[in-house]
């Protein structure tokens, strides 16, 4: 009986176009959307070499400055600025319409001055530059002053005093704009709920005729039901399978870990939206339209605050309300594909795919409890 | 009357999803409220403050200038947390660098550099502008207190030398360009008033969707439209009484959100820009009214549209049209397809605003936002025109 409910249940999914059409089609389309809009922004954030013009040196100043300048590279090689030769005139030519980061004046070593028509992040990196061979020009001033301690000033000028050790930040692919495509499989599994709170509102019988028809029928209510979950598990798990593929395959975003894992949370995910659907379905004394809007929130409401509209809604919630991220079902499976970018698997993993397992089982079975618990007082 | 009875009789089923994203669009306003500094137009340069994490586990006299010089300069955060929520923040960009100064940093400092004195640690995302520059500024103060310091100063004269050749404002001008008729345009950053304005139109969007949509939807249930075609009620005045109900309740979010705005925005409020904006609001909302007309004659359940369409439009419109990434990070593509948007338009009226345009210059932007929503209504109107014939 298990498996005839299961096939028939099945086949009610896929006769409804409409619906199985529009759930197999949002991942695909809102995954488009965010891998349109997301997909360059951390590059914008990433160093790029930017232009910077010097005007104003003697040759041999300006040489001085032009390979300070050019020395400076990132982490991989990158070297920071591209130097340009210009003169006073070229000044507006070169901030407005050629976009350089800046014009440093170094007619005067001891008072270089940087013209700049913002103040971004290359400028504020030009600035700090300049602070140091400011720096240079004061203690030049204290040498020539004190010239007893000229030679030791000139050692301190030139030597390379390692005070801070940068160490990269943690994470296989540390861009946060990843997050958004966790967010949106997290909201494809909790969307699931739908699919769940639809097996006790077709199974009561004051909703539909076909609740009437199952509960006047000898098949056993709880495996009635639970038998229908699976199914609409089971069209959820394929649905969320293809959102999935299309970020993996598709857009081929790094998720930073292994296709295996990403799939056992893609599955548990899908689990819980169902059973969460599920159990709001049994709230008897509620109204469907009550239930439906309680599952949008925690689709929409719980999205939101695991991140889906803005990255740091989920961080500043971690920090100042964690419980929230621990309850929230969307928090939970964002952190499962979090912690497995982040620190593999780990503790963070394990205690986020636990409290899915748990999840699931207990609002499975609070469903099934308050299945056997409807009178029809009305019929 | 009794269509508008009906209507907010119907309407008040849905006021539950409705209140969902009114409280979600309050929170994302406050959100940014809260993350965001107002950075408003300035002709001066400012050097960037950042956030940050810090723990001086030191204590020494090294260490507490340090700290003082980390906290004039930005914005420091000396909260006790877990490598775990560190590490999150950094990858959220929640903060830029988490630093901490070791216990013997400023004994070993004192005494003079060895291979194994201990550094200060700042774990940056390297990938990023911005970790490079703070580190290059951690860089730049220590070494520039070090050298003086050993040179022969104080450590309170170094500290102040430091700081002193380390200010940019003392060495940094912004050089404003100048237009043809004399005014300068003004490069600055996005005030308050463009970050708040900026979130709304995601949540007016969704507010309409969730609960408008399935309120005018129910008129078009077919044994309704039988009843009321079989009425003695005109259908234009049906579909006007509709149309203005919509846009009454729609207008009543806008309201509640504007205040919200006038209270967020602070000083900005009511300012000529801000006045444009509240306009820009106003345009895009009835925009998107028309827009929820043309989904309503829609030939699909409307379980679907209330939930997966309207979640794919009003997200996908919000991202594509520069709501919740800037329209500087949109790729050339991606902006092609965004023109086709009210979003898009809604984003370039604030960028231009902000910008010190006035009404003229942002005119033509309010036009083909209203454009978007009436060439949504023309369909519409043919659509609903066409299935009535078949009928």
């Amino acid at each position: 009986m298990f498996l005839r409910v299961l096939i028939y249940r099945l086949k009610k999914t896929v006769h409804d176009r409409e619906t199985m059409l529009w759930a197999l089609l949002f991942p695909i389309v809102l995954g488009t959307f965010f891998n349109l809009a997301l997909g360059s922004v951390y590059s914008h954030e990433m160093v790029d070499t930017k232009q910077v013009a010097l005007v104003g040196g003697s040759e041999e100043n300006t040489k001085f400055v032009k390979s300070t300048l050019e020395s400076i590279q990132t982490g991989d090689g990158t070297p920071m600025f591209e130097v340009l030769l210009a003169t006073t005139d070229d000044e507006k030519k070169l901030l407005f319409e050629d976009e350089i980061a800046g014009v440093m004046d170094i007619s005067d070593m001891t008072n270089i001055q940087l013209r700049v028509a913002n103040d971004d992040v290359s400028q504020n990196v030009l600035a700090h530059v300049i602070g140091i061979f400011r720096r240079n020009a004061v203690l030049t001033q204290e040498a020539m002053k004190n010239p007893q301690a000229a030679a030791q000033i000139m050692e301190l000028m030139s030597q390379d005093v390692e005070l801070v050790k940068q160490v990269n930040a943690a994470g296989e692919n540390k861009d946060p704009y990843v997050s958004y495509m966790y967010a949106l499989l997290a909201m494809v599994c909790i969307m699931a709920a739908n699919a769940g709170l639809a097996v006790p509102v077709d199974a009561q019988a004051n909703i539909s005729q076909q609740g009437a028809r199952i509960s006047v029928s000898p098949v056993n209510h709880k495996m009635y039901e639970l038998s229908c979950l699976v199914a609409a598990a089971l069209f959820q798990i394929l649905c969320t399978m293809i959102g999935l593929f299309m970020v993996l395959v598709v857009f081929r975003v790094n998720m930073g870990t292994s296709t295996g894992l990403l799939i056992l949370i893609c599955v548990l995910g899908t689990l819980l939206g169902c059973s969460l659907g599920f159990a709001l379905g049994h709230i008897s004394n509620l109204s469907k339209k009550t239930k439906e809007a309680i599952a949008l929130l925690f689709v929409t409401f719980g999205g939101f605050l695991s991140g889906l509209m803005a990255v740091q809604v989920k961080m500043m919630i971690e920090v100042n309300c964690p419980i929230i991220n621990r309850i929230n079902p969307s928090a939970i499976i964002h952190d499962a594909f979090y912690s497995l970018n982040m620190f593999g698997v780990g503790e963070m993993f394990y205690r986020s795919i636990f409290t899915m397992i748990v999840m699931t089982i207990v609002l499975t079975v609070i469903g099934l409890l308050m299945s056997g618990r409807r009178s029809y007082a009305s019929i | 009357m009794q269509v508008f009875k009906k209507f907010i009789k119907i309407q008040k089923k849905y006021m539950v999803s409705a209140t969902i994203f009114f409280v979600m669009g309050i929170l994302l306003i406050f959100m940014n409220y809260a993350l965001r500094n107002s950075s408003t137009a300035t002709k001066d340069f400012h050097s960037m403050q950042l956030p940050i994490h810090l723990t001086d586990e030191d204590q020494s006299e090294v260490s507490k200038i340090f700290v003082e010089y980390l906290k004039e300069n930005h914005k420091v955060d000396e909260a006790e947390q877990s490598s775990e929520v560190l590490a999150g923040r950094l990858y959220y960009q929640d903060i830029v660098a988490d630093v901490t100064i070791p216990k013997g940093f400023g004994e070993a400092f004192i005494s003079g550099e060895t291979p194994d004195s201990p550094q200060v640690k700042s774990v940056v995302d390297e990938g990023i502008a911005h970790g490079h520059m703070i580190n290059l500024q951690f860089m730049a103060f220590l070494n520039s207190m070090y050298a003086f310091y050993h040179s022969g100063m104080s450590l309170a004269d170094a500290a102040e030398q430091a700081k002193a050749t380390q200010t940019s404002e003392n060495y940094v001008t912004i050089v404003e360009e100048v237009k043809d008729d004399g005014s300068t345009i003004s490069r600055s950053k996005e005030s308050m008033s463009q970050i708040l304005f900026l979130c709304v139109p995601y949540v007016i969007m969704s507010c309409v969707f969730t609960s408008l949509l399935p309120a005018v939807m129910s008129f078009n249930e077919t044994e309704k439209k039988n009843r009321e075609n079989a009425s003695g009620f005109p259908v234009w005045k049906r579909s006007l009484t509709l149309a203005l109900g919509s846009l009454l309740f729609a207008l009543a979010f806008y309201l509640c959100y504007m205040v919200c705005l006038a209270i967020f925005c602070g000083s900005e409020s009511f300012s000529g820009m801000w006045m444009l904006m509240a306009l820009n609001l106003l345009v895009f909302t009835i925009s998107t009214v028309m827009m929820m007309a043309f989904l309503s004659v829609l030939p699909l359940k409307a379980s679907v549209l209330s939930s997966i369409v309207s979640t794919v439009v009003s997200l996908g419109f919000a991202f594509l049209g520069g709501i919740f990434v800037p329209l500087s990070y949109l790729g050339d593509g991606v902006k092609m397809i965004g023109r086709f948007l009210p979003t898009y338009w809604y984003s370039m009226s604030l960028d231009a605003l902000n910008g010190g345009k006035g009404f003229t210059d942002v005119l033509p932007y309010f036009g083909l936002e209203l454009l978007f929503g009436v060439a949504c209504l023309a369909i519409a109107l043919a659509l609903s025109k066409a299935s009535e014939r078949a009928h």
